[in-house]
């Protein structure tokens, strides 16, 4: 267990910047986007004479809401959609997977490069709990923390735009839903995106991470030009787009789509274990091909 | 002898490069061996295939365990510094000693505290702020804090200047060195190790070309400076070498008598760098 931990935070120590930048930086610009957006407002109400109260921009649809009590139960739905943060943490989450992307390309690429890789191997830790900690660190660290960031952010404007969301509040339902379906769509779903990310994208993040083991060069180029080729050629000889497909969508973003469309989490489990089993299973199996690669040129293959 | 690495028959191909062929070896308990050979003699090969980290053909057995199929336990057991670049630049020396302790279970971190005091390494410095001689002391902070029972130092001073490469040998001899441990060298700056070994093995082409203890080298090997009227018989003893000297020549014999070499010129051990340049031409 110790030992696992120390993988994390070694994993940490050495991207500790990749995977807080990110984050960071969209939430600075979140945040100025919002206030910016606040002040325009509140100046051309000023010119017009309209009494208004200061809001974060993402709090402004809110105010055109109708009470609850008045409202149809599928606009009820809609609106309630509309105030929830799925797109939002989900934009975050979406960073968060290009990013660890970048950082699998390079996990295992840099440490050979260097040539510290000898010291890794040195010590007595396997390679497959190496490859394992670094995949779990990408696929899943890298958007939690991200998701982290977002949760601080998005709860931040909430409080800043409380005025806003008890203008609204005047029926008892608004009140219901703030504090359970909101909450859980902001903490619970998310964490479920994740997760389905992972093992929908598995692929992806499995086939990132074989590259980084592989390069001898261009781990970039290595990552984009065999889907391309073998997406031409699949065209150009079957005139199909069978393989392509299936590779491209099992990227993890997919999850997200789903997810900012989904009426509630086990619709969306239901869609991606059930609906889309056959692919998830096929997915899976190709990943494992790609991660117990990856593992061999590890073992083997390690220099540069 | 307890032999704490037996070799037989080990070869190592890459495509139509052999980098090892069948090579043949013991190394004993509490030795310090050094493997010497030219760039590209299979050194580090050889040393690869010792911790499990290059697959080979052929019987190959270092503290009782086969390294391809237990490396990891064997890790446990041998420390190993492949050269003065290998440590990761961005990480702390406060971190490494922490990454190490928690994953090497030998590993002792007041040991490697105390030698890192006798330095001037700072603990929250990075490894990329440290300079060449101090990054080679780090090391060998981390490999000698390990209680491990074979240490394997592949080219461990290269880049360094003289005097970081004396204070190297000596804190490996004063620090970590008893009879119960063993100790493979390889590197090029033979004449600073000599002093060091117990055993010597010459490697070229992946072939072992000598193998023997120190004390053997001395009676094994002889070393004559003839002067020119005397050359022709000198050279009729059928020397393994001869070079030129101020005045002369110098001939190296192999398990030739001291007292039949005497009358044609003055004798002597030859040294390491010497023997070696003989071996290897």
């Amino acid at each position: 267990m110790n030992k696992l931990i120390l993988g994390f935070k070694r994993e940490y120590w050495e991207y500790r910047r990749m995977i807080m930048i990110v984050p960071l930086i969209f939430s600075v610009l979140v945040i100025l986007a919002s206030a910016a957006a606040t002040y325009s407002q509140k100046y051309e109400r000023a010119q017009s004479g309209t009494h208004h109260q200061s809001e974060p921009a993402q709090m402004q649809d809110e105010q055109a809401i109708k009470p609850a009590n008045v409202m149809a139960p599928d606009e009820i739905k809609n609106e309630m959609r509309k105030r929830t943060p799925v797109e939002f943490v989900g934009f975050y989450i979406g960073l968060a997977w290009l990013t660890s992307i970048i950082y699998l390309l390079s996990t295992l690429y840099s440490d050979r490069k260097d040539k510290s890789v000898l010291y890794w191997k040195s010590l007595p830790v396997s390679e497959t709990r190496n490859a394992l900690i670094k995949l779990v660190f990408g696929a899943v660290v890298f958007p939690l923390v991200a998701l982290a960031v977002a949760w601080v952010v998005y709860l931040l404007l909430a409080m800043l735009g409380l005025g806003a969301v008890k203008s609204i509040d005047s029926g008892e339902n608004w009140e219901f839903v703030e504090r359970t379906v909101i909450a859980v769509r902001l903490f619970i779903w998310p964490l479920v995106a994740i997760f389905l990310g992972l093992i929908w994208g598995a692929p992806l993040f499995c086939y990132t991470l074989m590259v980084s083991a592989m390069s001898k060069r261009s781990p970039f180029l290595l990552f984009i030009l065999p889907p391309i080729v073998i997406a031409a050629l699949e065209g150009i000889f079957f005139s199909s787009s069978y393989l392509a497909g299936f590779f491209f969508g099992h990227f993890p973003f997919v999850v997200l789509a789903e997810f900012a469309h989904a009426s509630s989490v086990g619709a969306l489990l239901n869609l991606f274990f059930i609906e889309r089993g056959a692919g998830l299973f096929m997915g899976l199996l190709l990943a494992a091909a790609f991660f117990v690669t990856a593992i061999w040129y590890r073992n083997n293959r390690f220099e540069i | 002898m307890n032999a704490i690495v037996k070799a037989r028959g080990l070869s190592k191909q890459y495509g139509n490069f052999r980098a090892l062929d069948n090579v043949s070896l013991n190394v004993g308990q509490g030795r310090i061996v050094g493997l010497i050979g030219p760039n590209g003699a299979g050194k580090t090969t050889a040393l690869r295939c010792l911790l499990g980290l290059s697959t080979y053909d052929g019987e190959l057995s270092v503290l009782g365990k086969n390294p391809k199929l237990e490396r990891m336990h064997l890790l446990r057991d041998v420390a190993y510094i492949a050269d003065t670049a290998v440590l990761p630049s961005w990480i702390k020396v406060e971190q490494l000693l922490e990454y190490m302790a928690g994953t090497h279970p030998k590993f002792d971190r007041s040991k490697a505290q105390q030698f890192l005091d006798q330095t001037e390494i700072m603990m929250n410095s990075r490894v990329s702020q440290l300079s060449k001689g101090m990054v080679t002391q780090l090391h060998l902070a981390l490999a000698i804090s390990i209680d491990a029972k074979f240490l394997v130092l592949d080219e461990p001073t290269l880049g360094l200047d003289i005097l970081y490469r004396k204070r190297f040998y000596e804190q490996l001899s004063n620090d970590y060195f008893d009879e119960g441990r063993t100790i493979l060298i390889t590197t090029h700056q033979v004449e600073e190790v000599e002093q060091l070994l117990t055993d010597l093995i010459f490697i070229k082409q992946g072939r072992i070309v000598m193998d023997m203890p120190m004390e053997e080298v001395a009676e094994s090997f002889i070393e004559m400076e003839v002067q020119e009227e005397q050359l022709e018989a000198a050279r009729a003893l059928k020397p393994i070498s001869e070079r030129s000297s101020l005045g002369g020549k110098v001939l190296l014999f192999e398990n030739a008598r001291a007292s039949d070499l005497r009358e044609f010129g003055r004798v002597r051990s030859p040294s390491i760098a010497d023997l070696f340049m003989a071996k290897m031409t």
